[in-house]
């Protein structure tokens, strides 16, 4: 496993692993980074994986690059060392409806893979999906990875509103709009008793699936979730 | 901790918000830091008023702010060159005031520059959102409610006690401490290579430092779009999205580039071919559009020492 380590910022160092969108490259990451955090080192403000890289924040008034660096260097060849998928990652299970009013997309989806629209909902719910990174919003949740059947390229002008909830799919990546906002992915559908609070639960590396409800479970599950 | 009411808001301006050092430690959540884009004169006014080097502040944007006492404290206005009225008269900037409760204090659009910090004794308190109240609209957290908005009229805030033995009115700093703000002279932008930079072909990285570029009104808390009159061309293959630092200056397809302040999301998809030191950030943080700048190329080393060198000067162990 061959990975760089390199000058990120003014306090930021970035471990780089082979550039390619995968999962277990991926967990290596997220590995990577709670050995970081495990070790302690006095110095850490933060430490962020993304697909195929981790980023390190330190405080330069208690260290220094060189440090940093030759620290980063042992935790990666204890890394080769160990052995990695023994540990269970944490499942989120969501409700989805997937009925056009929450999903103004499916439709559209549908006719672009060739898929059923009731194929579209079995191909998107039968998968179990790994949470490769958070970011862009808090807790949206970049999730993958969507069966090639299923893939399709962002809207070509993104909607100024996505409700948060929405559940949406663009290329091999789908994800949970944590909180209402702007949006350029395909809306499926929307998580039943979803709040502001939910996103934030999710960590990378963690594993999601969606469950498909009738919109009379979804208004049920939505007003037990209220009361 | 007690604290006393401080100020009424009675006119937000176009953008007035609370900021305190910022929010840590939460990147890995998408929980961007927020906190004043004006480091140097957020940390000068509470210098000044004796506070904690990180207590909370408001951020004023293009000015257009009034507010009215509620106790008799200390203030200061750090930040871009500004008029100032105390009950209509005029004071100095970056000196330590004294107001009397009923007494309003506005904040004029700036001469030059954007933001200004208006500090009070004791510093704004409110309810901390994950570990703090700076306002970051875009992520809907911190500020006065904790819900990321911006102050409006009607406004109330708190402020926390102090000594009022450890304030000196009228203390300011020496005249040559002052950062200009200039709109006329090119502004140098010391920043360091990093990340995709050794992948940018020969000739845009040259074109990165050798020629000006200009500070558009594209920009906000999130980062600063640039004008260059030759674009900075990426030829390699998009990359994947990566963590994205604070200051880095991000390469997007139309080769203008952009330079991520406080409140930038926290994964980006752009190539970056670089990152902006603080005291190139500092002055970015006051250039509004139309402003010219010059990149050059500093060391890891140089850009560590100068924010060492400001963190004790400002008492900031963090």
């Amino acid at each position: 496993m061959k990975a760089s380590i390199e000058i990120a910022g003014v306090d930021a160092a970035m471990v780089v692993f082979e550039a390619v969108v995968d999962k277990h490259i991926n967990q290596q990451v997220h590995v990577l980074r709670e050995m970081v955090i495990a070790a302690q080192p006095t110095w850490l403000s933060d430490a962020v994986a993304a697909y195929h890289t981790l980023l390190v924040v330190y405080d330069i008034q208690r260290t220094t690059y060189a440090q940093v660096q030759q620290f980063l260097q042992s935790q990666l060849e204890q890394l080769q060392h160990q052995k990695l998928t023994n540990k269970k990652a944490t499942v989120h299970e969501y409700f989805v409806c997937y009925d056009p009013e929450f999903g103004p997309d499916i439709e559209r989806v549908s006719h672009v893979t060739g898929l059923s629209i009731d194929e579209v909902i079995q191909r998107h719910s039968e998968e179990t999906y790994h949470v490769y990174t958070i970011g862009f919003a808090p807790g949206f949740a970049y999730l993958g990875d969507v069966p090639e059947a299923l893939q399709v390229a962002r809207l070509d002008t993104p909607r100024t509103k996505v409700p948060a909830g929405s559940v949406a799919v663009a290329n091999q990546q789908t994800a949970i709009y944590p909180r209402t906002s702007p949006g350029g992915w395909n809306i499926i559908g929307r998580v039943a008793g979803w709040n502001e609070q939910s996103g934030l639960r999710l960590k990378a590396g963690d594993h999601v699936r969606f469950i498909p409800v009738t919109m009379q479970r979804f208004l049920a599950l939505e007003s037990g979730a209220s009361s | 901790m007690t604290s006393y009411p401080a100020l009424r808001i009675d006119q937000p301006g176009l953008l007035t918000t609370l900021q305190d050092w910022g929010r840590f430690g939460h990147l890995s959540q998408g929980i961007t830091r927020g906190g004043p884009i004006d480091e140097r004169a957020f940390l000068w006014a509470n210098k000044l008023l004796g506070n904690t080097a990180t207590a909370a502040q408001l951020e004023v944007t293009l000015g257009g702010l009034s507010v009215t006492a509620l106790k008799t404290s200390y203030w200061v206005v750090c930040g871009a060159p500004v008029t100032v009225t105390k009950s209509q008269q005029p004071i100095p900037t970056w000196e330590v005031f004294r107001v009397n409760a009923g007494e309003r204090v506005r904040i004029d659009a700036p001469e030059r520059g954007l933001r200004s910090y208006l500090a009070v004794a004791g510093g704004f308190t409110a309810r901390p959102v994950f570990g703090s109240i700076a306002t970051v609209t875009r992520d809907g957290l911190g500020g006065l409610h904790g819900d990321g908005k911006p102050l409006q009229s009607g406004d109330e805030l708190h402020a926390g006690s102090f000594e009022s033995a450890q304030v000196v009115p009228f203390r300011r700093p020496q005249h040559d401490l002052i950062p200009r703000v200039s709109s006329t002279t090119e502004l140098r932008i010391p920043m360091i290579p990093m990340a995709q930079y050794a992948q940018f072909e020969q000739h845009a990285q040259q074109s990165l430092v050798q020629q000006n570029m200009q500070v558009t009104a594209k920009q906000d808390r999130m980062g600063i779009r640039l004008q260059a009159n030759q674009p900075i061309a990426w030829t390699q293959p998009q990359i994947i999205s990566e963590p994205l630092p604070l200051g880095a200056i991000q390469i997007p397809p139309d080769g203008q580039p952009i330079v991520m302040l406080n409140d930038c999301q926290t994964l980006g998809g752009y190539p970056k071919i670089g990152v902006v030191s603080w005291s190139g950030r500092m002055a970015l943080a006051q250039a509004t559009a139309g402003t010219a700048l010059r990149f050059e190329i500093t060391t890891l080393e140089q850009a560590q020492a100068e924010v060492k060198q400001a963190y004790r000067f400002f008492n900031l162990n963090l």
